[in-house]
């Protein structure tokens, strides 16, 4: 890290947006995701079968809300307590939900693993988008399933590191079709989806077990009882 | 059910508060760099007394867990 070699150069301007950055994690921390996580959340995700359709959706809406307010607080508190120290660190989420696709969303997500993942193990490691389209898929789905993997070796994570590696290769597929040309998705179209897709991978991550995830979407997708 | 209205709102909040571009943040700072000394002392002095006045069962950040 080439700041290191230097002086850390500390001014005001740094230590203002260094508190600022520390404030605004802890309000995201404590206020938004905690409450939300033992208000509903954690209640919901704890027993998926004893709660309805609505609960579940809002639940899984609230997850999302949940696990941004919760990561990138930490990330803001860590870069506010760098300012206090004089180094000058990059955001690592960028308004990820606001993404109209999936490769978008994980250059808003997470920046620093998603750029790691990609320059060392999608470029380096597997040959990045060299050789045919079997090859791009494969290393596609080779990269989402090991950052998968890395959050814990749990199916869950299996299955949201599949989903997101299946997502970005029809996205690939997609843009490169003949169908992009007939058939255009207005913007937020295009966000609503892709937003709805991280929502469906945030539930298998959080869910307990690969059982209780599909108990989840059976929940939320399964036709009501006849009355 | 148990959704209530809270819920509800800090959800929306939630994704509201996403919205905000870095630019803000950074703008919001460089005004509160323009307030004069005691006026900055006694903000940070606020966020300590509403700090240690949280609710005291914050659960740890999720990404300990990996």
């Amino acid at each position: 890290v080439p700041q290191f070699q230097q002086k850390p150069q500390l001014n005001r301007g740094m230590v203002t947006m260094g508190l600022l950055l520390i404030v605004w994690g802890l309000f995201k921390k404590a206020v938004i995701a905690s409450e939300l996580a033992t208000a509903f959340v954690d209640p919901v995700f704890d027993a998926p079968m004893m709660h309805g359709r609505i609960d579940l959706i809002l639940a899984a809406y609230g997850y999302a809300v949940q696990i941004y307010c919760d990561f990138s607080a930490y990330s803001d508190m860590a870069i506010g307590v760098a300012a206090l120290l004089g180094y000058r660190f990059p955001r690592n989420f960028d308004r990820p939900y606001r993404a109209a696709s999936l490769q978008e969303f994980w250059r808003r997500w997470h920046i620093s693993l998603s750029r790691w993942l990609r320059d060392y193990l999608y470029i380096d490691a597997l040959g990045g988008n060299r050789g045919g389209k079997t090859r791009v898929y494969r290393n596609l789905m080779i990269t989402m399933l090991l950052g998968g993997l890395w959050h814990g070796a749990a199916w869950t994570f299996v299955i949201w590191g599949g989903l997101h590696g299946a997502a970005l290769c029809i996205e690939r597929w997609w843009s490169r079709s003949a169908l992009t040309k007939a058939w255009v998705l207005p913007h937020w179209a295009k966000v609503v989806l892709t937003f709805h897709v991280v929502v469906l991978g945030w539930i298998f991550f959080r869910a307990a077990s690969f059982g209780d995830a599909i108990a989840y979407l059976g929940g939320i997708f399964a036709p009501a009882p006849a009355q | 059910m148990t959704v209530t209205p809270l819920v509800v709102a800090l959800i929306a909040f939630g994704l509201a508060i996403h919205a905000l571009p870095w630019d803000a943040m950074q703008r919001t700072a460089q005004r509160l760099r323009t307030l004069p000394a005691p006026a900055f002392a006694l903000g940070l002095a606020v966020m300590l007394v509403v700090d240690a006045m949280r609710y005291e069962g914050v659960a740890p950040f999720i990404y300990f867990r990996f």
